[in-house]
């Protein structure tokens, strides 16, 4: 690790070597990949699968789950930084903002059921707000916590700041892994707002179409996972052996 | 809308690309994002929000 540090961050309190942090906040963001994938790939199931179209206040909540994601992925391939979380912060912010529109939106009439099924009682634009909370108050966490930016971290694929290859590997193919499938959905969802929206607004109550089925609609989605799987193991192979 | 997630894969082939100005392009992302919610706010509910 590089030791570009200021006064401020070299007098600052650590429990955690610099290099351990680092390693710590990248798995963290890992990990805050994954899970929004989860989060995407509940709705992609609904979609492709039930054939539930998204509404356009559902659109505007994943492009804040694709804002959400923005932070992380600027962590790691980048380097650890307090403004990279901040983007999260203004993402999840927006998104919030369209999941709490929605939510006042059906408990203003007693009698409405909502949009779309629930999951565990709770329907989708409820869940994305407690996504997005969770994202602003974690990101925030992570601010506090000064060690990880003294290391001047540059991003995984220019410091692994492992030594044993196959630790290497691991970080770097699960991060690519993480970095590809979020592009996947991107591109999913992207394209599946064309047929329903065109080029303009979308429909207020967009129709139902015919999916792939409950199970079909999670293979789908989970062959967008092995092909992020497969091309991050081309990209790994690649990166190794320019390093090497 | 598409050009909200146009904008999004431009933002992340800008993260591969390590582009300096990517944080701008978010910025402006989260706007347009924010506009198009304003549009699809036209029902009249309690709050006023």
């Amino acid at each position: 690790m590089s030791q570009q540090t200021t006064l401020s961050q070299q007098t600052a309190p650590s429990w955690m070597p610099p290099e351990r942090a680092v390693l710590l906040s990248r798995l963290l963001n890992v990990a805050a990949l994954f899970a929004l994938l989860g989060v995407l790939a509940g709705s992609l199931q609904l979609q492709f699968g039930v054939g539930e179209q998204p509404c356009p206040l559902c659109i505007v909540q994943r492009s804040g789950m694709f804002a959400i994601a923005v932070g992380p992925m600027m962590n790691l391939l980048w380097g650890i930084r307090a403004r990279h979380y901040a983007l999260s912060i203004l993402g999840a912010v927006v998104g919030a903002a369209a999941s709490t529109r929605q939510i006042l939106l059906h408990i203003a009439d007693p009698n409405d059921p909502g949009y779309g099924p629930a999951v565990l009682g709770w329907h989708l634009y409820t869940w994305a707000l407690v996504t997005f909370i969770i994202a602003i108050v974690g990101c925030a966490l992570l601010i506090l916590w000064q060690t990880p930016y003294q290391a001047g971290d540059q991003g995984v694929l220019r410091e692994p700041g492992l030594v044993r290859p196959l630790g290497v590997f691991i970080i770097v193919w699960v991060t690519l892994v993480a970095l590809i499938w979020i592009v996947i959905d991107l591109a999913a969802v992207g394209v599946s707002v064309v047929p329903e929206c065109g080029l303009g607004e979308c429909p207020d109550d967009p129709p139902a179409i015919s999916g792939l089925g409950n199970m079909g609609g999670w293979y789908a989605v989970l062959a967008g996972g092995a092909v992020a799987a497969v091309i991050a193991w081309v990209f790994e192979r690649r990166w190794a052996a320019k390093k090497d | 809308m598409l050009l909200m997630f146009v904008l999004w894969g431009v933002i992340f082939l800008g993260i591969f690309r390590h582009w300096r100005w990517i944080p701008i392009l978010v910025l402006v992302n989260l706007a347009c994002t924010l506009f198009v919610l304003t549009t699809h706010m036209t029902d009249p509910i309690p709050l006023n929000f």
